[in-house]
């Protein structure tokens, strides 16, 4: 097991040196003039001389490289052009919205999926209507999904607010659109382990005991699922972390998506370079979390991994 | 089906040319006449505009679909086939390719790589090349333990050989699934960045950039949102179904994130 850990994490830190090192290349293919960016078009040679010192501009390539690495292993993503502000305290600040956002999706497709998966799997024939429901779901891309809720719920009907801010009556809309592009996952996952359960043999054994009903559910069933339910949540809450670009855009939400599509339309560096490596971060972190879980409330996965 | 993804190339050369030049008091409605899906604030033919739209969309899906299950099959059958060292870099040069939520590295990337057909398509390809990597690795790997490969391998048969002979058409239809499924992350991911403002730019239409300009004409529009909206639906809709058909006789389990954007 711990063997284990130290390989995964040992990978999981090449992956974010990887994922350094394509930023620096792209923050060095990138056109215009950092310099001139923080200075402004009207700045003094002299005054433009300093910012290029401060930023190691003129330095060769390798020892560039080594600064920005050693200043990103600090934690220090460097400061937004636009804001002025250093990127991370940027990021700090939008994340209490994405969290209740990604909090609010997990909510509805653990919920929605799982609950669909169960009924699925306790039936003696897969549903086809639910496997109709999860190919539409699967085909309409978050965005365009945002929108088609947007336009029924919103303006057609106006029962909910176009969006803008972080009141629980305008989350529920972006965390729905995100949730429900979840949910066929879930459902087909939670379906096949129901399955799986139901035709093994302790299954024969708990019935044959006479286990009623609700314990077998709770004790059999359900446990099984979990496990795939764990790893499926681990890097959705990653991704959902650091920024759902689409439906923040869709529901002008305030969090880190909003930023990044700001950074974009800025043309701001360093805020742009610092999100992508901040995503990758926790996408790692999470992946390694979920596997952690995983091997604690599964007691199969334990095995697997020694062998 | 297949109708619903080609619908938009057929009309194209009846499509009128675009007409921004006649500016009218509010857009025309679905159905008007001569405007068989109303005009948009300018007065542009809607049904042109999304047919020229299509041009652009699936001009950059088609591209890159090819380059990204092209790349993909090719790295992850030369990580799985030959093993050791190539494999070590292949794989984790896929992994740090996976790590970054797509819509974040597409901006990214957009931002160096520009935004004409070209450069987006190149964005998109780096997106998901890595997704059929890691698949085509894994099954790669599988074949390489069979005995008619290790036979072969055994018979000193060059990896060349092999490849070709024994383990592509293994993977044909597995390949034939994945593209229909990348087929519609593709498209998913290119209108998506377009409606970011990271893709096309406004005068070309396009159904992302149709979107973002439908999206202020919710109130009093709504057809300039919901018939963009309605043709990359249908585009992605049509992919998956391919996709869901190959992968039932193919008995492929559809990969979790794989259109998560």
């Amino acid at each position: 097991m711990a063997r284990y850990l130290i390989v995964r994490l040992g990978l999981g830190l090449v992956t974010i040196a990887g994922v350094v090192l394509l930023t620096f290349v792209l923050q060095f293919s990138l056109p215009g003039d950092p310099a001139r960016r923080i200075a402004g078009p009207r700045a003094s040679p002299e005054v433009l001389a300093t910012v290029r010192a401060n930023l190691h501009l003129d330095d060769p390539v390798a020892s560039q490289l080594v600064t920005y690495v050693s200043d990103v292993a600090q934690g220090d993503l460097g400061v937004s052009y636009i804001r002025r502000r250093p990127v991370i305290d940027l990021v700090k600040e939008r994340l209490p919205a994405t969290a209740v956002l990604a909090f609010g999706g997990l909510l509805v497709e653990v919920l929605l999926g799982g609950g669909l998966g169960l009924w699925d799997g306790l039936r003696r024939r897969r549903s086809r209507v639910l496997a109709a429901g999860n190919v539409v779901l699967l085909s309409i891309p978050t965005y365009s999904l945002g929108f088609l809720l947007l336009v029924v719920f919103a303006y057609r009907l106006d029962l909910l607010p176009l969006g803008g801010g972080t009141s629980l009556e305008e989350l529920i809309l972006p965390a729905l659109t995100l949730g429900l592009f979840g949910v066929p996952y879930y459902a087909a996952v939670v379906s096949e382990s129901t399955r799986t359960a139901l035709a093994s043999p302790y299954m024969r054994t708990a019935v044959a005991k006479g286990l009623p009903r609700r314990v077998i559910l709770r004790r059999h069933v359900l446990r099984n699922c979990l496990s795939p339910v764990i790893t499926l949540a681990g890097l959705d809450v990653a991704i959902y972390l650091s920024g759902v670009v689409f439906v923040e855009s869709v529901f002008a939400w305030p969090g880190i998506g909003q930023l990044q599509e700001q950074a974009y339309n800025e043309l701001d560096r360093p805020l742009l370079m610092g999100t992508v490596i901040i995503a990758a971060v926790v996408v790692v972190a999470f992946n390694l979390i979920a596997d952690v879980v995983r091997v604690l409330v599964d007691p199969r996965a334990r095995v697997e991994e020694a062998g | 089906m297949l109708l619903a993804v080609l619908a938009p190339l057929f009309g194209d050369p009846y499509a009128t040319p675009v007409d921004g030049l006649t500016p009218q008091g509010l857009p025309l409605g679905v159905g008007s006449p001569g405007h068989l899906l109303g005009t948009d604030s300018l007065g542009r033919d809607m049904l042109a505009r999304v047919a020229f739209g299509a041009r652009a969309s699936l001009e950059i899906a088609f591209i890159s679909n090819i380059t990204s299950v092209g790349l993909g099959v090719a790295v992850g059958l030369v990580a799985g086939f030959y093993r050791g060292w190539v494999e070590q870099l292949l794989m984790r040069i896929t992994d740090v390719f996976l790590a970054v939520p797509t819509v974040i590295s597409g901006l990214a990337l957009a931002s160096v790589l520009g935004t004409g057909v070209l450069g987006i398509a190149t964005v998109v390809t780096a997106l998901y090349w890595a997704w059929t990597a890691r698949i085509v690795f894994g099954e790669t790997l599988a074949l390489r333990r069979r005995t008619f490969v290790e036979a072969s391998v055994a018979m000193g048969a060059p990896g060349r050989t092999v490849i070709r002979r024994h383990i592509l058409p293994n993977l044909a239809s597995l390949i034939a699934t994945l593209a229909a499924f990348n087929g519609a992350a593709v498209v998913a991911i290119g209108s998506g960045l377009s409606y970011l403002g990271a893709g096309i730019q406004p005068p070309q239409p396009e159904w992302g950039n149709m979107l973002a300009e439908g999206q202020g004409a919710i109130d009093y529009a709504p057809h300039l949102l919901i018939v963009p909206l309605l043709c990359v639906v249908l585009t992605v809709f049509g992919f998956v179904l391919i996709g869901e058909a190959l992968s039932r006789r193919g008995a492929q389990s559809l990969q979790r994130s794989w259109l998560d954007i």
